[in-house]
């Protein structure tokens, strides 16, 4: 009864615009809304994924109820997939032109399911953990998807699903790989700091999920000009996954080098109990950042300095050798005997 | 004095120049500064009966690109996604905390059947944006970045999603987003029909 009320309130509120056009508008063009949630095998439960510890052999029987809040009957296909983070540690499942390889393959369940309208179906499927399952976490989801009719060069399968997330005991590894990489990228006025470029890789070398927020620092030598700036949170990071990112230290001089040092702690996704030993890996790249301009500065001002000196010097050279000119022509003059003289004498 | 008059002039223009730099350097610290101010937003939201749902809706169309501003050098072919529509009417109790919706899209391969050719599905960007009426403006919701035609491409790429934020979790919202789809081919491309699939993915 419930459910009913909810439904109708959902369609009031979807399908406003097509209620209000002509009812002759095609059926088969009539929008498609649903609704994929986690049960038990008389409805919704509440929980928004499948989270479930399990040895390797083991199997259970989850339920996925399709709700379709729309007003004619549809067939969803229902499919299972590995699951993964984006790059933005967004949970997506592969698509239904890649092949899953791991827990994807795991799940066992109907290729489709026809739903009423109004209605909701509640899809019983089966997680199996092979035997030879590693331990540590299996990502993978289900889900009841819509696929556009053929007619048009791009088709949109249009996929409603939750996480399937599964725990395979066994010894359990949280550890991170970091690897990092700078340039300097300095600015040609002499008197504004540069800043550093830094890009950097964390890599899931564990087996669990994880989530991290990576530190970056810099430091000139002797720590000179230390930075240390926060990288942008890594929410979820699965197993052999690699996050990359790049960050920027501003107000960076060029103190001839810097040493770049990733950090990152590895630390248990929310309700998960943390894994003991889990130790931060940390990793350091060396870059040059040579002050090219502040070093031609230098260099003009100890060229005029040079030049300016050699000039002065050579300025009192020509002074003191034109005094010595000028008094060795009066000395010349002061003996050389007078003409009048010298006829008068002679 | 000549040769005076040179070093002088080197030496003042060399001073000068420093003078400006350093001025410069002073100037574009004054303005570099001007980090954005945070606006308050505060929102009233009202409660909504029954457990509700999150639920999405779409068009069962597909969709075709179009040849539109093709050159000399590349061709380049436009299209738009059929819109796609979030409906959460949960109550904001019934959700759980931290958590957050999002619909990312990622497409394959463009594949042509007969000619069994092949263009890589990095050759497709496209540009999210809300519909108008249903969720612009309403501070929960955004759409994803635009996504440039060229590589990594249409991959694991947002199309709509709820902004990370305990408050953005209220029920009782309609959010309905499209996109311009633009596929940019070099002019040589062999001639087909080809054909490629976005998944659109709803998950929590």
């Amino acid at each position: 009864m419930r459910s009913i009320t909810l439904v109708a309130a959902l369609a009031a509120a979807t399908f406003l615009a097509p209620l209000g056009a002509a009812p002759a508008v095609a059926a088969e063009e009539e929008p498609v809304t649903w609704s994929v949630r986690p049960g038990d095998a008389s409805g919704e439960d509440g929980r928004s994924w499948v989270e479930w510890d399990a040895d390797p052999g083991e199997a259970r029987t989850d339920h996925m109820v399709v709700t379709n809040h729309g007003s004619t009957e549809v067939e969803f296909q229902l499919s299972a997939a590995d699951g993964y983070f984006t790059d933005t540690g967004r949970f997506n499942m592969l698509p239904s032109d890649h092949e899953s390889e791991d827990a994807g393959t795991w799940i066992e369940l109907p290729d489709s399911v026809v739903v009423p309208p109004g209605g909701a179906e509640v899809v019983p499927f089966t997680v199996t953990v092979p035997d030879d399952a590693t331990p540590g976490d299996h990502p993978a989801g289900v889900a009841a998807s819509v696929l556009s009719d053929g007619e048009g060069s791009i088709g949109v399968e249009s996929r409603v699903g939750f996480r399937v997330m599964t725990r395979v005991e066994g010894e359990l590894v949280a550890a991170l790989d970091a690897s990092a990489s700078g340039s300097y990228d300095g600015e040609l006025n002499p008197f504004l700091p540069g800043g550093i470029d830094v890009a950097y890789d964390i890599e899931n070398s564990g087996n669990t999920l994880l989530r991290t927020q990576p530190t970056i620092t810099v430091a000139g030598p002797f720590g000179i000009g230390s930075q240390t700036i926060q990288g942008a949170e890594i929410a979820e990071i699965a197993p052999g996954e690699t996050r990359r990112a790049s960050i920027r230290i501003p107000d960076a001089w060029p103190l001839f080098t810097y040493t770049v040092s990733v950090e990152a702690e590895p630390r248990a996704v929310s309700e998960q109990p943390p894994i003991g030993g889990a130790a931060a890996v940390r990793t350091d790249a060396q870059i040059a950042a040579v002050p090219w301009p502040q070093l031609v500065v230098v260099l003009i001002a100890i060229a005029l300095l040079v030049w300016g000196l050699a000039h002065r010097r050579r300025e009192r050279e020509r002074v003191a050798r034109l005094i010595a000119q000028a008094r060795e022509e009066a000395l010349a003059e002061a003996s050389a005997p007078h003409p009048a003289v010298a006829a008068t004498r002679s | 004095m000549k040769k005076s008059v040179v070093l002088r002039g080197s030496a003042i223009a060399f001073g000068a120049a420093l003078l400006v730099s350093a001025g410069s350097a002073a100037l574009a610290e004054g303005t570099g500064a001007g980090d954005s101010q945070g606006v308050d937003v505060s929102v009233e939201i009202a409660p909504v009966e029954g457990p509700g749902a999150l639920a999405m809706t779409v068009a069962a169309a597909s969709t075709s690109l179009e040849e539109n501003g093709s050159t000399e050098l590349e061709r380049v072919f436009t299209g738009s996604l059929p819109t796609v529509t979030v409906t959460d009417t949960r109550a904001p109790e019934d959700v759980p905390v931290d958590s957050f919706w999002y619909v990312v899209g990622t497409a394959s391969d463009f594949h042509d059947s007969v000619g069994g050719e092949t263009i890589s599905a990095n050759h497709l960007g496209w540009s999210p944006k809300l519909v108008a009426g249903e969720g612009e403006g309403e501070p929960f919701v955004e759409v994803g970045g635009d996504v440039a035609p060229s590589d990594p491409g249409l991959v694991d790429q947002e199309l709509l999603y709820l902004a990370e934020s305990g408050e953005a979790n209220a029920g009782g919202g309609v959010f309905s987003a499209t996109a311009d789809l633009d596929l940019v081919v070099p002019a040589d491309v062999p001639a087909g029909t080809y054909t490629s699939t976005i998944t659109l993915s709803l998950f929590e």
